[in-house]
């Protein structure tokens, strides 16, 4: 729990974090996955506090951020993350079941790196999670002070 | 009559005196007479004069209170003191109360105890010389409601008032209704745009995990499974499948009834073209004769035009795949009130003409889902297409004979 995962998972539904890291299993990503269940908890992933008080220093190479969540949506968190000079750089992935317009334009107008439906047919989702994992946390080059992957410096 | 006289001999020589006396007599009567008539006439002139402008004055005021009595708005004259001093009978007509019962209290007393702070301030404008051009109040009738009355008022320097006022109880009813009207329907659209909101969260999330976990089981227990188990595995894949196919439809169709239209030229050439193009995986190994016929430029939302011709032509494709070949025929049919009848026609299964009016209801289908697969939703969006561009929609066909669906455009505004 208290280790910096390159990769923070946001979503209320244990069932779509179990789906999810099924399919970052063949990525060889799933142990590098921070599982959270609420908006609240993404936020003290974040800033180290609560139960996350303890967690190495340091920010996960993406976000993978659900959006209809109970307390605080992944709207909140977005708005919050992009307002913060220091968690500004952190690149958010809206993953929903919607692709809702209103969701949408919320979500670039807040600064969102990408915006991904969940796909309803299994594989259809463990390709765009494979895509979506692959690409932010091995691909991409994350911002300086972000989680690398393992092995690296 | 003397100065006659004393001519009267030589005017009339050989005549004696006495007939000269007599005559005088004659003469001077009849002078008399014509003086008296001279006279007589310029007075009858004068009073026939006077008699004419009384008469004209009175048909004047005749014509004025048929006027009066005839108008269908409220008129009156109000003095000073408060008082209506005249009214027409149009008052009685819409309140119900006498002439005399208006007369007997003051007006504000016919006035709604609501509006008599408006109205009075209203006649004190009024009082300074400032005509009202319109002034709305409410007016007791004699059976105890209100009516709602549209004034327009003159003072005059005397202080007297001259009014008009209609009663607009109704139109204000209506408008009100339609008010109300578009807030319930407003507020059904907000509730409408919650529910998919919902639907398309909440529905499509258990879905995925059925889905999904199917998909593990199946992973999880390779080779494990008996064959009938297998099949129940991918049955109950199948199934969410189809529930998520219909939930993916309706909210489509949904937001195809919200979504905004831009109206601009459309090329109906080029939009099927594109559409043909869409529809490469579904004709690749059919044998398909295409007849294009020329189609016009049409006044449209273009993204919603290519969604109408892609479900009429993939319909088209679908319905006819036993025929070899299969015929599928564009073009136009005509005109119609000022707008382009176009028609999509194939060789395929057809229709019944008994259910011609299910075709385009949202999840009806003619044909079993074993037959040709679909949910039933794609004709439902190019009804909901066409109708919002103010067109129409509709179709013959025969069982087994193929069928033709006809929709009307606006043609594009030649420049």
């Amino acid at each position: 729990m208290n280790d910096l995962q390159r990769i923070l998972l946001v979503d209320d539904s244990p069932r779509d974090t179990e789906m999810v890291l099924d399919a970052l299993e063949s990525h060889h990503l799933a142990n590098e996955v921070a599982a959270v269940r609420d908006g609240a908890e993404a936020l003290d992933y974040l800033y180290r506090r609560g139960e996350f008080a303890g967690r190495a220093h340091g920010q996960p190479a993406v976000i993978l951020l659900d959006l209809k969540m109970p307390r605080m949506d992944g709207l909140e968190v977005l708005r919050v993350i992009k307002a913060d000079a220091a968690l500004r750089l952190i690149p958010v992935v809206v993953m929903t079941s919607s692709r809702e317009e209103q969701d949408l334009v919320n979500s670039y107008q807040l600064g969102v790196n990408a915006y991904v439906v969940k796909p309803v047919k299994f594989q259809e989702f463990v390709e765009a999670i494979k895509h979506v994992g692959g690409f932010w946390a091995v691909l991409n080059e994350p911002p300086p002070g972000s989680q690398r992957r393992r092995g690296e410096a | 009559m003397t100065v006659f006289e004393s001519t009267k001999q030589w005017i009339f020589p050989g005549i004696t005196l006495w007939q000269s006396h007599t005559l005088t007599i004659v003469v001077s009567s009849c002078l008399a007479a014509v003086a008296a008539f001279f006279v007589s006439s310029e007075h009858q002139v004068l009073h026939q004069r006077t008699l004419m402008e009384a008469t004209a004055r009175q048909q004047a005021d005749a014509e004025r209170d048929r006027f009066f009595s005839l108008a269908q708005d409220m008129l009156c004259i109000a003095s000073t003191d408060g008082y209506f001093k005249r009214v027409n009978p149009a008052f009685s007509q819409t309140l119900g109360w006498s002439g005399e019962e208006m007369l007997a209290r003051p007006a504000i007393e016919f006035c709604h105890p609501d509006d008599r702070e408006a109205s009075l301030r209203e006649a004190e404008r009024l009082a300074a010389g400032e005509p009202t051009i319109h002034f709305e109040s409410r007016y007791r009738c004699k059976d105890g409601s209100w009516k709602w009355l549209a004034w327009k008022t003159m003072p005059q320097p005397d202080g007297q008032l001259y009014a008009t006022a209609r009663d607009v109880t109704e139109s204000k009813r209506i408008a009100e209704q339609m008010s109300r009207n578009l807030q319930d329907l407003e507020e059904s659209n907000k509730e409408l745009e919650a529910f998919s909101y919902t639907v398309s969260h909440d529905l499509r999330a258990p879905l995925r995990h059925i889905q999904g976990y199917v998909e593990m089981l199946q992973r999880a227990t390779e080779g494990q499974l008996s064959e009938k188990a297998q099949r129940f595995v991918k049955t109950i894949a199948d199934a969410s499948g189809d529930m998520g196919q219909l939930i993916d439809d309706l909210l489509a169709f949904s937001r195809m009834g919200r979504v905004g239209m831009h109206e601009g030229i459309v090329e109906l050439e080029g939009l099927v073209q594109e559409a043909l193009r869409n529809l490469e995986m579904a004709v690749r190994e059919r044998k398909i004769e295409w007849k294009i016929g020329a189609l016009p430029r049409v006044s449209g939302d273009e993204a919603l035009l290519r969604q109408v011709l892609v479900n009429l032509l993939g319909n088209a494709v679908k319905y006819s795949r036993t025929r070899d070949p299969a015929h599928i025929e564009i073009g136009c049919a005509g005109h119609e009130k000022g707008r382009i009848i176009c028609f999509v026609r194939d060789n395929g299964a057809g229709f019944d003409m008994q259910y011609a009016h299910k075709l385009f209801g949202v999840f009806q289908r003619l044909h079993r889902a074993e037959e040709f697969e679909g949910t039933g939703i794609g004709l439902a969006n190019v009804r909901r297409i066409i109708v919002r561009h103010g067109g129409r929609v509709w179709a013959e066909g025969k069982p087994g004979e193929g069928a033709t669906f006809y929709f009307t455009l606006k043609p594009a505004a030649t420049a």
